[in-house]
């Protein structure tokens, strides 16, 4: 049957898939049965060795970060519209052209009220 | 084109504004006036714009087969306009707010108000206007969530201040759940009718079977969505402490536009999306959120100590009073719903909208910082402005129900709908909740006028807002003993 | 070989919408509330493509791009109000900011 030959060959990839699943587990469980334990302060934190971990996991990053991604969000989505129209364009007539003008309009107008406000210079 | 006018004039107009403020070239307090403005336009534009018998469509499908598929993306009709006046003049009066309390000295972790303060309602403003005429759940979902998203900025204006900030979150999860909810709903409905299109749906579903399961489902999902944007019980957890959170001048938008635009798109879409077949779905739902909304609404309003925390609640009650009237569906071979709900549901609005805007223009003069929200602050209002106190006491009473004010008249359209449909259960409990909104409504009147004041320092209103609130207080009487009013309107 | 319909797509978008709404019940940081708000979102997605897929419901998918439009504008405005929160109270947990009364 050719769908079983089809099916086998799914086998060898099965198969690796558990080798390499074994691979990682049984170093994994024969350290820790064997391993000794202690727990504590040094211990708990996210790197054992090397510099001393200290602060919170929220790093503050600058508020422009945040400005800049969000506005980023933005602007990448709107392309979503710009493709459809782009792939279609051939066969549009004025009225799409004039809508998606007016689109692009309002969103060059949002870049520049982010600009005039002061959004995009990172100091 | 004129039936598109009063949102491009809000858009194009709240644009340039914003450029210009941005560009430093215009102080916060003209672009005030320059909104107010564009709204005083687009209300003249929107009011003599006319109005045929038969709804108008517009962006209609070219490739769509005769008779199958929708009509259009928007609708120009009687209702449409009657919203639209609506939505422009709630927006007028918060902007109008807004100057007022800019003019207040602001408060150690308050924030002047700036430009965007008075650009963003503009923006609200056409999502409702849009709103009032969608007729395809394209249109209605854009529009709604250009309405919510500007609201999550509008509350958490006051970004300084903890309960602004902590207002305006639980606002946003509560909305972006709500939207959620409207989302899957429109997919279930509109992916199983094949089309999102108002008119389409309705030709699929308006058999006399009961609609499919999957789409039921779809409906209650959407009714959800609209449930918490009219604040009605279970969805209602956001409202007092969004509420409180807010600045004044948002908590009456909210209050009233947002509120109101929960109910148009209610309306449209039970009304033009769904036919009389729907009823056997939504009308128990209702029922149930209606008779919820009215006993938690008023019976909790009674323990609030805070006066924009007790008009949170009692708007909650409102919305059980409204949805009330909404409950006229169900009759064979009619629309979905009947004409005289949708008559007692824009008259509620309109009474709504002249008292609650009226208390809220008060509370904005009255209690400029959160500390002075208290309902003891008002205690006296009466020796230091008697006007303010007067218009508070024509609102609240007008809130109450009590004739001859504007209040009177809507809450008895809404009984009358609850007797001509046999809701003789949710009439009863509609009673008992009136009468317990007595309680609280009438126990700040009293304290305005009987108590002794905490300080006696007159508060000083300016000669417009003088002229305003006179007019409102006028409006209150007027339209409660001429009720005629309200059927021109409608009409 | 099993064949893919239409319900199986619609019974995953479900699940992931009822997974998105534990979530958004269950979990007590806000980030991650958000974070399952946008899964519901993206389940009513996954279903409206289905049925633009199968049903050939072209309207479908344009709505699908309008749904990622407003949920990335809420991406915008609510990641805003979220630092702008964390900023000032230091957490993202949600019982450390009640301060409004109940």
């Amino acid at each position: 049957m050719e769908t079983d030959a089809y099916i086998a060959n799914y086998g060898t990839i099965a198969l690796f898939i558990g080798v390499a699943v074994l691979f990682a587990v049984i170093p994994l469980m024969i350290a820790a049965i064997i391993a000794p334990r202690k727990p504590g302060r040094v211990k708990g934190d996210t790197y054992e060795c090397g510099l001393e971990s200290k602060g919170d996991a929220w790093v503050q990053f600058h508020a422009q970060y945040y400005h800049y991604a969000l506005a980023f969000v933005i602007f990448d989505v709107e392309a979503l519209f710009l493709f459809p129209w782009a792939v279609a364009f051939t066969n549009l007539g004025p009225g799409p052209f004039l809508a998606i003008c007016a689109f692009v309009l309002i969103l060059a107008e949002s870049l520049v009220y982010l600009w005039l406000k002061g959004v995009l210079d990172i100091k | 084109m004129p039936y598109l006018a009063p949102e491009i004039i809000l858009t194009a107009l709240a644009i340039v504004l914003l450029l210009l403020e941005a560009y430093g070239a215009i102080s916060a307090r003209s672009v005030g006036i320059w909104s107010l403005v564009g709204i005083a336009v687009a209300i003249v534009v929107t009011l003599f714009t006319e109005v045929g018998a038969e709804p108008m469509y517009f962006w209609t499908d070219p490739n769509a087969a005769e008779g199958t598929a929708g009509k259009g993306l928007y609708m120009w009709d009687a209702t449409a306009r009657f919203y639209k006046l609506f939505f422009l003049g709630t927006t007028g009066l918060v902007i109008w707010m807004s100057m007022e309390s800019a003019a207040q000295p602001v408060g150690p972790k308050t924030q002047p108000i700036r430009a965007e303060f008075y650009i963003l309602p503009l923006f609200v403003a056409a999502g409702m206007c849009l709103l009032a005429s969608a007729a395809d759940f394209m249109v209605l979902f854009v529009s709604l969530e250009l309405v919510t998203i500007t609201f999550y900025i509008l509350v958490a204006y006051q970004r300084e201040s903890a309960t602004a900030l902590e207002a305006g979150v639980k606002y946003l999860i509560l909305g972006g759940l709500a939207t959620a909810f409207l989302v899957m709903g429109i997919a279930y409905v509109a992916g199983f009718a094949g089309t999102t299109s108002f008119a389409g749906i309705i030709a699929k579903y308006n058999t006399p079977d009961h609609l499919p399961v999957a789409v039921a489902l779809g409906l209650l999902m959407i009714l959800v969505g609209f449930g918490f944007k009219i604040a009605s019980v279970p969805f209602h957890l956001w409202a007092p402490d969004v509420y409180q959170g807010a600045p004044t001048p948002i908590t009456a938008f909210l209050s009233v536009g947002s509120k109101a635009a929960g109910f148009i798109v209610l309306v449209r879409v039970l009304n033009e999306a769904f036919g009389p077949t729907a009823y056997a779905t939504w009308g128990p739902a209702l029922t149930a959120i209606a008779g919820c909304s009215l006993v938690l609404g008023n019976f909790a309003a009674m323990h609030q100590r805070n006066i924009k925390r007790m008009l949170a609640y009692s708007g909650v009650g409102h919305s059980g009073f409204i949805l009330m009237a909404v409950l006229s569906g169900g009759v064979p071979d009619g629309p979905g719903i009947a004409q005289a709900g949708m008559t007692a549901v824009a008259v509620y609005l309109a009474t709504y909208f002249l008292a609650s805007l009226t208390a809220f223009l008060v509370i904005t003069i009255v209690s400029p910082t959160p500390e002075e929200e208290s309902i003891r602050s008002y205690n006296g209002l009466w020796q230091r402005s008697p006007l303010l106190a007067a218009a508070l006491a024509a609102s609240l009473i007008s809130l109450a129900g009590i004739p001859p004010f504007a209040g009177f008249v809507g809450k008895l359209g809404a009984f009358v709908v609850a007797l001509q449909f046999h809701h003789y259960g949710l009439f009863f409990i509609a009673a008992i909740s009136a009468v317990a909104g007595l309680y609280y409504y009438l126990g700040v009147v009293k304290a305005m006028f009987w108590s002794e004041p905490l300080e006696v320092t007159p508060i000083q209103v300016s000669v417009p807002t003088q002229v305003l609130l006179t007019i409102l207080i006028f409006l209150l009487i007027a339209t409660g003993l001429c009720m005629e009013v309200f059927a021109w309107l409608v009409r | 070989m099993m064949e893919i319909t239409l319900n199986h797509y619609l019974a995953v978008s479900a699940v992931l919408f009822m997974i998105g709404l534990a979530g958004v019940i269950l979990r007590r940081d806000i980030l991650i509330i958000y974070m399952s708000l946008e899964m519901m979102l993206n389940a009513a997605n996954l279903s409206l493509v289905a049925f633009s897929r199968f049903n050939n419901f072209v309207d479908a998918q344009i709505l699908v791009f309008f749904v990622i439009t407003v949920a990335a504008a809420e991406v915008a405005v609510g990641l805003a109000l979220i630092v702008a929160l964390y900023r000032l109270k230091r957490t993202s947990r949600v019982q450390d900011i009640t301060t409004l009364k109940l």
